[in-house]
């Protein structure tokens, strides 16, 4: 009896079941979309850096594009395990017609002056292959014209690690961070051999190790997360801003509730109707409730459509584009608070309507 | 009548709060200005180059095809040339500390190097011959020129910054960008309230669907009662917004000072964008109070 009426309230009220989806999936969409770049701010020097797994060992400062780990210390330290790849990596930021930019060495370039440069970056700066540009550095008072050589495959302007070490104003052997390789053991080694207590030790996907030097002592401290690992100087804590982007999310679709309510309130007659001719009331509930389900299945359709052709939200942070990254833990966050307040408004609804 | 309705304000607080709280919220994160920026040297100069005019410390500059003339040989380079006094400018950048001359030419390491000793340079620029004193060297592909009596067109402007304040400042662009993305968000939120904001309204009209009736029957004209509803709805909506906007307020800070016991965390910071905000969700909520009031007489 249920199917009949929930089939006979989508064919009488269609409508009104599709003005309240669009809402629905409207709200998910901003939902997911807030969670979702807050994600991918989180893993801002993740993406600009093209860091994946493993140990990644910097020094604490502003920004891992701002300070040096000395090689040498680090080999000392990780010299005797077996197993690991090390690679060494230097970024700087420059400013280049104003703006501030991350370059980033990268071996097998040709030429003294060429640099690579993200298609993103090459459209803003209005600059095309074989132009010159001038790159400030703003670690040296130096400006170097660097001739535009191809689209580079990362976040940041590539150029050879050379000329980055000159406008980074290093000496030879000190990098801005350094990724180690290898199986979980021998990470667990490496981590141990820097200095971490093993108890301390997380070693799951990616580690960072940040050293700090206080007079003489060195000082270990590991982290998540690479861009988590800087912000906390800042006093921006990771989980702090997670909860606070996932209580935006949930309220902001605290409002189907109410469009729940409305449904109800849409369906009246048609209950009425049904309650006439003697469907129980729980009948009328649980098809009502059926009729909700499909809704918001249709409603989590058009919202993960949105998510993925509308990219009309994106930040542009150091020539990076950040988009909204897609997490399944938030999108079932977003969708069972969707369930469940769409549901209490549209279940209270009918249930008062038919008494 | 309206405010004695008890069992409404659930409803309209649900329709109103979430924009209004969530506005607050995310139009108070903290300013770039406010975060502790650590980094060695942040008082170092930076040369900034931009085909932008900026104000304070700029300089017209260019770069030019140019060669020096040293003996009998040639070298071709390529020039950075800035109208400026050199003594002043190159002494400002730690280039030549207690440069006397007002103009002068900074070779990259490796000329200067190669040419150790060199005093003066014959500099060759469209075709004329100017001599300048060499200053020093500087980390670069690109000589150096700083004349103040520079002729010709320069395209470009040489600034020079402050290495902390380009840090603050891009926090401060990443601030900018968060609170544009921010507002576009929030415009899709109002409008996606709109429906529920309807909704809502049609609820409160319903719940005094009775007493209308009993004032048309005592005689009110249709018309005035139309305007009372409407002039009620809109009180009530603007109260329940205004309340909505001081809740979000003192959630905002209060969290915060809570955050703030346990870790150190920069202080929020209003911003007057709520005030818009504010505005355009007011004006959305009269201006869907007129169909719905009008709906009152059916």
């Amino acid at each position: 009896m249920s199917l009949v009426v929930a089939i006979a309230i989508l064919k009488t009220r269609a409508n009104a079941l599709v003005l309240s989806a669009l809402t629905l999936a409207i709200l998910a969409w901003l939902a997911l979309v807030a969670l979702g770049l807050v994600s991918s701010m989180l893993r801002l020097y993740e993406g600009i850096l093209g860091v994946g797994d493993g140990l990644v060992i910097a020094s604490k400062g502003f920004s891992p594009l701002t300070s040096l780990v000395y090689r040498g210390d680090v080999e000392q330290k990780l010299s005797g395990i077996a197993g690991l790849t090390v690679e060494y990596h230097l970024v700087s930021l420059v400013l280049v017609e104003g703006r501030l930019l991350v370059v980033r060495g990268v071996e097998g370039l040709e030429g003294g002056d060429c640099v690579l440069i993200p298609r993103e970056v090459m459209r803003e700066l209005n600059v095309s292959v074989g132009d010159k540009l001038l790159v400030s550095s703003i670690f040296t008072k130096s400006v170097y014209e660097l001739r535009v050589c191809g689209y580079a495959s990362s976040g940041a302007l590539e150029t050879s690690i050379e000329l980055v070490s000159e406008i980074r104003g290093v000496a030879p052997g000190y990098y801005s961070f350094i990724v180690v390789k290898g199986p979980q053991e021998a990470i667990r080694e490496a981590v141990k051999a820097l200095g971490v207590e093993p108890s301390r030790q997380r070693i799951l996907g990616l580690v960072v190790a940040l050293i700090s030097r206080v007079g003489n002592e060195t000082k270990i401290s590991l982290h998540e997360a690479l861009t988590e690992a800087y912000i906390s100087d800042l006093g921006l804590q990771r989980d702090h801003v997670l909860y606070f982007a996932m209580a935006v999310s949930l309220a902001s679709i605290a409002g189907s509730a109410m469009i729940g309510l409305d449904t109800s309130r849409r369906l009246r007659d048609v209950l009425r109707f049904y309650r006439l001719l003697g469907v129980s009331k729980r009948s009328l509930v649980l098809s009502s409730a059926l009729v909700g389900l499909l809704t918001l299945i249709w409603a989590s359709l058009v919202s993960i459509t949105l998510y993925n052709y509308v990219n009309l939200f994106s930040l542009n942070l150091l020539g990076y584009t950040l988009r909204p990254s897609f997490e399944l833990d938030h999108a079932l966050t977003v969708y069972v608070a969707l369930l469940v307040m769409y549901s209490a408004g549209l279940i209270g609804g009918v249930v008062s309507e038919v008494e | 009548m309206l405010f004695t309705r008890r069992r409404l304000y659930t409803p309209l607080l649900v329709g109103v709060l979430p924009p209004i709280l969530i506005s607050v919220a995310l139009l108070s994160i903290p300013s770039a200005s406010s975060l502790p920026v650590s980094a060695p040297d942040l008082d170092e100069p930076v040369l900034a180059i931009s085909s932008t005019t900026s104000s304070r410390d700029c300089y017209p500059a260019g770069v030019v095809e140019g060669a020096l003339l040293i003996d009998n040989m040639r070298v071709e380079t390529r020039l950075l040339v800035v109208k400026a006094d050199a003594s002043k400018l190159l002494d400002t950048l730690n280039i030549a500390r207690g440069y006397s001359s007002r103009s002068g030419v900074a070779l990259p390491v490796k000329m200067y190097e190669s040419l150790k000793g060199l005093k003066v340079v014959r500099v060759e620029v469209d075709g004329e011959i100017y001599e300048y004193p060499v200053t020093y060297s500087w980390r670069s592909n690109l000589a150096f020129l700083v004349d103040p009596d520079l002729q010709g067109p320069l395209e470009l402007n040489l600034c020079i910054k402050r290495r902390g304040d380009l840090l603050v400042d891009s926090l401060v662009q990443v601030e900018r960008n968060l609170l544009d993305t921010a507002l576009v968000w929030i415009a899709l939120l109002i409008a996606s309230y709109t429906p529920i904001l309807y909704a809502v309204f049609k609820r409160v009209v319903e719940s005094i669907g009775v007493d209308v009736r009993v004032l048309l029957e005592l005689g009110s004209s249709s018309r005035s009662v139309t305007l009372s509803v409407y002039t009620a709805l809109v009180v009530v909506y603007v109260v329940t917004s205004l309340y909505a906007c001081c809740l979000g307020v003192v959630v905002v800070y209060t969290s915060w000072a809570l955050v703030g016991n346990i870790i150190p965390t920069p202080p929020p910071t209003l911003r007057p964008t709520v005030l818009y905000v504010l505005t355009l969700y007011l004006l959305v909520g009269c201006l869907v109070a007129i169909p719905v009031s009008r709906g009152v007489l059916r």
